[in-house]
């Protein structure tokens, strides 16, 4: 099930609301972006606005955006977006 | 003291930051300390994710795992999404050299590398192993008013013989946590069906559907409120309530809860402390 779904993707079949989960991993590391609200929030709480995650390190996002290129999925992305 | 790295994952820290500032407070009182995973990305998504390409799940996954590594520590995450994830990451790596091969392949270009000395865990199993007597006697304000209908989610329990965390069929650890903390556990009829969330983006239709199933099934027992260990299960029960409600015409306002937030309650937090007045479906009066 898992193989046919991947190949589905590579056909360019994916659901555009998961195309947007790849989407935002990559412009991101994140499936969920950080708002204005959110950090006013985490500061009320006590937390830090931003925590150390890939979302406040260029270095870290680098790293991810490396390995999606390598390992296949931002091409995906691409190749999907195109047949569309 | 054992130290935890913290898997805090996207939801959680984007949305639902009051169930990690309760979880570390809770996790503290215990004396179980939690240290920032400092550079983590998303788990990534055990659904959609993996769907997609696995291989690029694997990887993504793989840097996570090494980045815990790094620190020598055990991972605690609060999200079933993540657990699921990141355990069987874990244990495909551990277990399958090729796909270890391949992972350590992609992670070298980034200078990491995974070796498969740590092992994830979600603090229900943290709850759970902290014990019965521990949290008992820590206990200052019992929650004898609350009757709790316990729903587990899939991707805790699933598949066992990977995740090992409680019986998938007949699951019992968030009934024990229950009582531990004074409150009444509830049974009921579709405890094991899905909430819905995980469909919501292809099929929001079959979401609302499955939801309103559960809890018109609920409505049937003696339940005040849900408890669960899932951040998507939550915001799925706390928010989805009033979008079933509108839809069908009927009426769903359970309070809903994450397993730390009960605890919280119990050991002496206040609400506010506990982030109660953030939640959709109002807690205040149960």
């Amino acid at each position: 099930m898992l193989a046919l779904r991947n190949l589905a993707t590579r056909e360019g079949y994916a659901p555009a609301p998961l195309k947007n989960v790849l989407k935002a991993l990559l412009e991101t590391g994140h499936e969920f972006p950080f708002t204005g609200y959110t950090r006013k929030l985490r500061r009320e709480l006590g937390l830090s606005e931003t925590p150390p995650l890939t979302i406040s390190s260029p270095k870290a996002l680098e790293e991810v955006q490396k390995l999606l290129k390598t390992a296949g999925a931002s091409n995906l992305l691409k190749f999907s977006e195109m047949k569309k | 003291m054992k130290e935890y790295a913290l898997f805090l994952g996207c939801l959680i820290p984007a949305r639902l930051p009051h169930i990690e500032a309760i979880s570390i407070k809770v996790l503290d009182k215990f004396g179980i300390k939690t240290k920032d995973m400092i550079d983590a990305s998303c788990c990534p998504d055990p659904v959609v994710m993996k769907s997609l390409d696995f291989n690029s799940w694997l990887a993504i996954a793989a840097r996570n795992l090494s980045l815990a590594e790094e620190t020598e520590s055990d991972i605690v995450t609060l999200c079933s999404g993540c657990f699921s994830t990141l355990s069987k990451a874990n244990h495909l790596l551990k277990y399958n050299a090729e796909l270890k091969g391949e992972a350590n392949k992609l992670l070298s270009e980034i200078n990491r590398g995974f070796s498969g000395k740590i092992n994830v865990k979600h603090v229900v199993e943290i709850i759970r192993d902290i014990g019965k007597e521990t949290i008992e006697r820590q206990v200052k304000k019992p929650l004898k008013q609350l009757k709790v209908a316990s729903h587990p989610g899939c991707h805790l329990l699933r598949p066992s013989s990977i995740l090992h965390v409680d019986d998938p069929n007949v699951p019992t650890i968030q009934d024990e946590i229950v009582s531990w903390v004074g409150a009444e556990p509830v049974n009921y009829a579709l405890k094991m069906l899905c909430c819905g969330v995980g469909i919501k983006m292809v099929d929001p239709e079959a979401n609302l559907l499955l939801l309103r199933e559960k809890l018109a099934n609920l409505k049937e027992t003696e339940a005040n409120c849900i408890v669960t260990p899932c951040p998507f299960c939550f915001m799925q029960f706390d928010m989805g309530q009033k979008e079933v409600s509108r839809k069908f015409g009927e009426s769903y306002t359970f309070p809903v809860f994450y397993i730390t937030e009960l605890l919280g309650l119990a050991l002496g937090f206040s609400p506010e402390e506990v982030g109660l007045h953030l939640h959709t479906t109002p807690v205040m009066e149960v």
